[in-house]
């Protein structure tokens, strides 16, 4: 039982401030200039530029064009994208947990196939996790893949997949087995699906921000390669805790939102009434936290641990932390005399209010979240 | 804790010791107006509330992260004695190259728009406030104006007080008036920012004794929900409890870590806050308003029982509640943080949250 959860606190070394720092100066060259074009979404362009610099597989081997770098150093490097607002998408699976993924799981051939790819940032990946009767609840995906003769056949429909149209691989969660009686875990395993297999048809949906980031994908007899099963046939629910503890932990889940809090400090700034300064100056000691728990996290997957818990804590605060931000700010601002003279701060508000209530969503909602954490406790 | 190089032998028996001298009974007694010296003398016997000065001060000289462990265990036992105070008070020693004596030195603040100064026969006159327990402590530390400066002074506390009010915590809490108080000794040097020192350490002081606290009451919660049943099983059973837990752990592990980072922060600046602001706003930022929260949900778990002054819980509540408001709440900490933002030249978020 555990009943101190503890987040090691973490000095930086040293020579981080220098990746820091140029990532900053490649930012400045590479997309500042030309935000417009490249937006914040998806850019292959700018994916490609990171990955001339070297900004993807950071902490992959060498051997596979890896950079063998620590966490924490892609840790910064990611953070900084996220907080200019980059259009780090296209990458952005590939590079946080399919590639890692790959490396642990996939044959040697898959592995010097696309590994060097991702790395240069040409490869987008998708996750084919959630379907239309299986979302919180994994194990009841239904999407199946049967062993024939030419290796395996899926069929069956993903739905809510991000980046499924721009996706050249999907990594994809299928049913090979029944459940068993005492395990309804065991039955499914994970395949590396490429996109442009025949009978794989992507349907986007539109959201209610306007975009088309998510979608369908349905398999009609979609036949892939045997060597394209990763890991234990039935028994992908070993796998996924490194996985998620990559996915949860990372700085997107605190700071989607963070421009609306910039727009606040440029707002303050020009206003310097103190309790305005005092608003301001809490929800800034709130990033400060979220941000050193996630950097606490990096560190335990440095040191090759797998912080199933802990992920799950920082991705609970964090994403309820960003989700209220928009909120909070409009309720700072918005009995201002001069709110009404603020087009760009309404807009820059209401642009994340429109994207606040999948934060506590995706990726694991706030309640699946919390009863990995009471897990973790001791009271299931 | 999450602090590095902290020697985990010294640890236990800190933990040993502090476990063993803080009892419920021995709080609701200091609450009556008791001075728990036995145990004050275990504690000081123990070198913890001189952890920070050097030997040749009259300290233990403990790597300076024990000090802030030492903090965290005390709030962790909910210690009904002043060792987060003398703990800051050795810090301020050890900057201004003060001799301590064994006994219970506290710090006093003057009040804004009041100096102190020595008169002629080396003695001082004047009013300050003290956190707590001042009525007990033997000598007392202040801020002296003198012609060539300011410098720290260690007088001995003889004089009369004001009333004495306890605290939230159940702790008593005195304006400290003395007349013609004998000098023990003054700091050679300049000391001109020591009320900033003071306010700094002593929120990350406090906001490691509210961590301390948090963990306590996360393990109380723990250990009731899975023992107390309802309906037929333990309440821990039911989604709504498990879920106001995990609720409970994030609150508790942000308090923790963001204070353990303002802990090495203000380390690896020799206590000198000059680009620690952030870290140690942030620290007693989040104890507060987090500290409210875990608040809310232990005592929503354990129902009326948690309301009971028999039940330990409320030890911990109310220390939290005492320690937020000193050396500045969550509202003055947000509101300097939010002036550090804004009154650069550009309000440049990220930059600073990262430095
Ligand atoms: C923007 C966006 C992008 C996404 N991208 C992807 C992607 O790329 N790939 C992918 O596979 N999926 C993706 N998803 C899907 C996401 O993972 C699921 O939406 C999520 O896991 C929840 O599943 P659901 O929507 O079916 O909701 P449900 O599981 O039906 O949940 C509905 C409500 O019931 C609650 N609930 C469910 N079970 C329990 C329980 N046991 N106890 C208490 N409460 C419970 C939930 O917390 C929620 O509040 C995306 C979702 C969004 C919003």
């Amino acid at each position: 039982m555990k009943t101190f959860i503890e987040f090691d606190a973490v000095e930086l070394p040293n020579h981080l401030h220098l990746t820091r720092e140029r990532v900053r100066e490649f930012l400045q060259r590479e997309y500042l200039p030309n935000k417009s074009r490249l937006g914040s979404g998806f850019s292959p362009e700018f994916s490609r530029l990171c990955g001339d610099a070297g900004y993807i597989g950071m902490t992959w081997p060498k051997q596979y064009g890896g950079g063998e770098k620590s966490f924490l150093e892609r840790y910064i490097v990611c953070e900084e994208m996220l907080a200019a607002g980059a259009p780090v998408w296209g990458h952005w699976v590939a590079d946080r947990q399919s590639g890692p993924m790959l490396l642990d799981y996939a044959s040697e051939e898959i592995k010097n196939d696309l590994i060097p790819k991702m790395i240069a940032g040409e490869y987008c990946f998708c996750i084919g996790l959630s379907e239309p009767d299986s979302g919180s609840d994994l194990f009841a995906a239904k999407a199946a893949a049967e062993k024939t003769s030419e290796g395996w056949a899926l069929n069956g429909t993903k739905l809510w997949t991000s980046g499924a149209r721009q996706a050249h691989y999907m990594i994809a969660l299928m049913r090979t087995e029944k459940a068993t009686e005492d395990n309804r875990r065991h039955g499914l395993t994970q395949f590396l699906v490429p996109m442009n297999t025949p009978g794989i048809t992507v349907r986007p949906v539109r959201s209610m921000a306007g975009d088309s980031e998510f979608n369908e994908v349905h398999f009609d007899n979609v036949i892939i390669p045997s060597d394209n099963a990763l890991g234990e046939i039935n028994g992908a629910w070993k796998q996924a805790s490194k996985e998620l503890a990559y996915e949860r932990s990372g700085s997107e889940r605190f700071l989607e939102t963070f421009s609306v809090l910039q727009a606040l400090a440029d707002y303050v700034h020009k206003n310097p009434k103190v309790h305005l300064q005092e608003a301001l100056g809490s929800l800034v000691a709130d990033l400060y936290s979220f941000r050193q728990m996630s950097l606490s996290v990096a560190m335990m997957l440095e040191q090759g641990k797998a912080p199933m818990v802990e992920a799950a804590l920082v991705k609970d605060v964090g994403t309820l932390w960003q989700q209220a931000l928009p909120e909070r700010v409009r309720s700072i601002v918005g009995g201002e005399s001069d709110f009404d003279d603020q087009p760009e701060l309404r807009r820059d508000i209401n642009r994340m209010l429109k994207i606040a209530p999948k934060l506590t969503i995706q990726g694991g909602t706030t309640e699946v979240l919390r009863g990995i954490i009471a897990r973790g406790l001791g009271l299931r | 804790m999450g602090l590095a190089n902290t020697d985990a032998l010294l640890a236990d028996a800190v933990s040993k010791l502090l476990g063993n001298i803080s009892s419920n009974e021995l709080c609701l007694a200091v609450e009556k107006g008791h001075w728990p010296a036995s145990e004050w003398a275990q504690v000081i016997e123990m070198g913890l509330p001189m952890a920070w000065l050097p030997e040749s001060l009259g300290g233990a000289e403990l790597p300076p992260e024990e000090g802030f462990t030492i903090a965290r265990l005390s709030g962790r036992n909910a210690t009904p004695l002043p060792i987060g105070d003398a703990l800051i008070a050795s810090a301020i020693a050890t900057q201004a190259k003060l001799k301590l004596p064994d006994a219970l030195v506290l710090f006093g603040n003057t009040p804004a728009n009041e100096t102190l100064v020595i008169d002629s026969d080396d003695t001082v006159s004047g009013r300050c406030r003290v956190t707590t327990f001042a009525n007990h402590a033997e000598y007392l530390m202040l801020p002296i104006q003198t012609s060539t400066g300011s410098r720290v002074a260690l007088i001995e506390n003889s004089g009369n007080r004001s009333t004495v009010e306890n605290t939230l915590a159940g702790e008593p809490c005195c304006e400290c008036i003395f007349e013609k108080a004998r000098v023990v000794t003054l700091s050679d040097e300049d000391f001109s920012d020591v009320q900033k020192t003071i306010e700094d350490i002593g929120a990350v002081i406090r906001s490691q004794q509210i961590a301390g606290a948090s963990e306590a009451i996360m393990a109380i919660c723990v250990n009731y929900v899975n023992i107390r049943e309802q309906f037929g099983r333990p309440i821990a059973k039911f989604q709504a409890i498990q879920h106001h837990l995990a609720a409970l752990a994030g609150e508790v592990a942000s308090i923790a870590c963001t204070a353990d980072v303002a802990s090495l922060s203000l380390i690896k600046n020799n206590f000198n806050s000059n680009g620690t602001d952030i870290a140690i706003a942030s620290a007693k930022v989040r104890a507060g308003i987090s500290g409210a929260k875990v608040i809310r949900i232990a005592h929503q778990v354990h129902g009326a029982i948690g309301f009971t002054d028999e039940y330990e819980l409320h030890r911990f509540t109310r220390r939290i509640w005492s320690w937020r408001e000193e050396f500045g709440n969550e509202m003055i900490w947000s509101r300097r943080l939010g002036q550090l933002v804004t009154n650069s030249e550009s309000p440049q978020l990220w930059p600073l949250v990262c430095a």
